[in-house]
């Protein structure tokens, strides 16, 4: 329900100021790894605080209001990347690959995977970022992507082999397809 | 090095940690939804010279309408005078040329 200006939060809720400097990192970050462009990312946390600010009233609890931000951002995220046709800025092809195998917690890892994970389809790639970025269980995934929990269980452990499977491909000096 | 699942998984979590958006993320946003009657207004001496130069330019206009509406009514009189003053110089000049015949 959207309202004229609501400009106060309800009793239970910190003003809006603070809520934006509260949960900036965990909206802005569902995008970031989603999408792999700041600015984008910013954009869509900005939209999704608007949208908040809207509909304030209707939010009844630091838990809802946690769920409500998840749940806008990831819904702009897929949208966004439905609509631009876009799975990912860097193409992992165009990456140099360091010589020597990584190393548990290695950063160049860290990217690898990033960019593995910007192979992935829409669906899979936002049950990756919401399973370990916000470590939610498969049930709280479901209810978020409005999906059967089978589907995000049988999801993860698929998006979670491919990406394996290429990372392991790296390594192992093949083609990355 | 293969990619055991234990790994891999903490991995993801490590690549996946929360990130800050720019610094001028949050008052950007804050700044938008800022609703007008808590900006920042005039200060209350701005307004009161604001209010006195309003009523000065009204003054003025009001003042210009009357003394124009003075000076074209003063306008009309002088031709309708000049007007009464053409027929009586003819009328006399009528009169003149019939006592001459």
């Amino acid at each position: 329900m959207l309202l004229a200006v609501p400009s106060k939060t309800s009793a239970s809720l910190p003003p809006f100021a603070d809520i934006v400097r509260q949960h900036q990192a965990m909206v802005y970050s569902i995008g970031w790894h989603f999408l792999r462009d700041r600015s984008t990312a910013e954009d869509l946390a900005q939209d999704v605080f608007l949208g908040l600010h809207r509909n304030l009233a209707a939010i009844e609890s630091p838990v809802h209001l946690t769920n409500w931000l998840r749940q806008a951002m990831t819904r702009r995220c897929i949208d966004w990347s439905r609509r631009s046709a876009q799975k990912s800025r860097i193409s992992l092809e165009s990456v140099h690959e360091p010589s020597e195998p990584a190393r548990v917690n290695d950063p160049f890892l860290s990217g690898q995977i990033g960019r593995a994970m910007g192979h992935l389809p829409e669906r899979s790639r936002m049950m990756v970022v919401l399973r370990y970025q916000e470590d939610l269980d498969p049930n709280e995934i479901a209810e978020l992507l409005a999906v059967p929990v089978g589907t995000v269980k049988s999801t993860l452990h698929r998006a979670l082999a491919v990406m394996r499977a290429r990372l392991q491909r790296i390594r192992n000096g093949a083609s990355p397809k | 090095m293969n990619f055991d699942e234990m790994n891999f998984e903490q991995e993801l979590k490590n690549a996946l940690t929360r990130k800050e958006p720019a610094k001028w993320f949050a008052e950007r946003v804050i700044r938008q939804v800022e609703p007008l009657g808590q900006r920042p207004r005039p200060s209350a001496r701005l307004r009161q010279w604001a209010s006195l130069a309003v009523a000065a330019s009204l003054m003025c206009g009001v003042f210009g309408v009357v003394r124009y509406e003075e000076y074209r009514k003063g306008q009309q009189a002088k031709q309708q005078l000049m007007l009464a003053l053409r027929i009586t110089a003819r009328t006399l000049d009528n009169v003149g040329k019939k006592l001459k015949e």
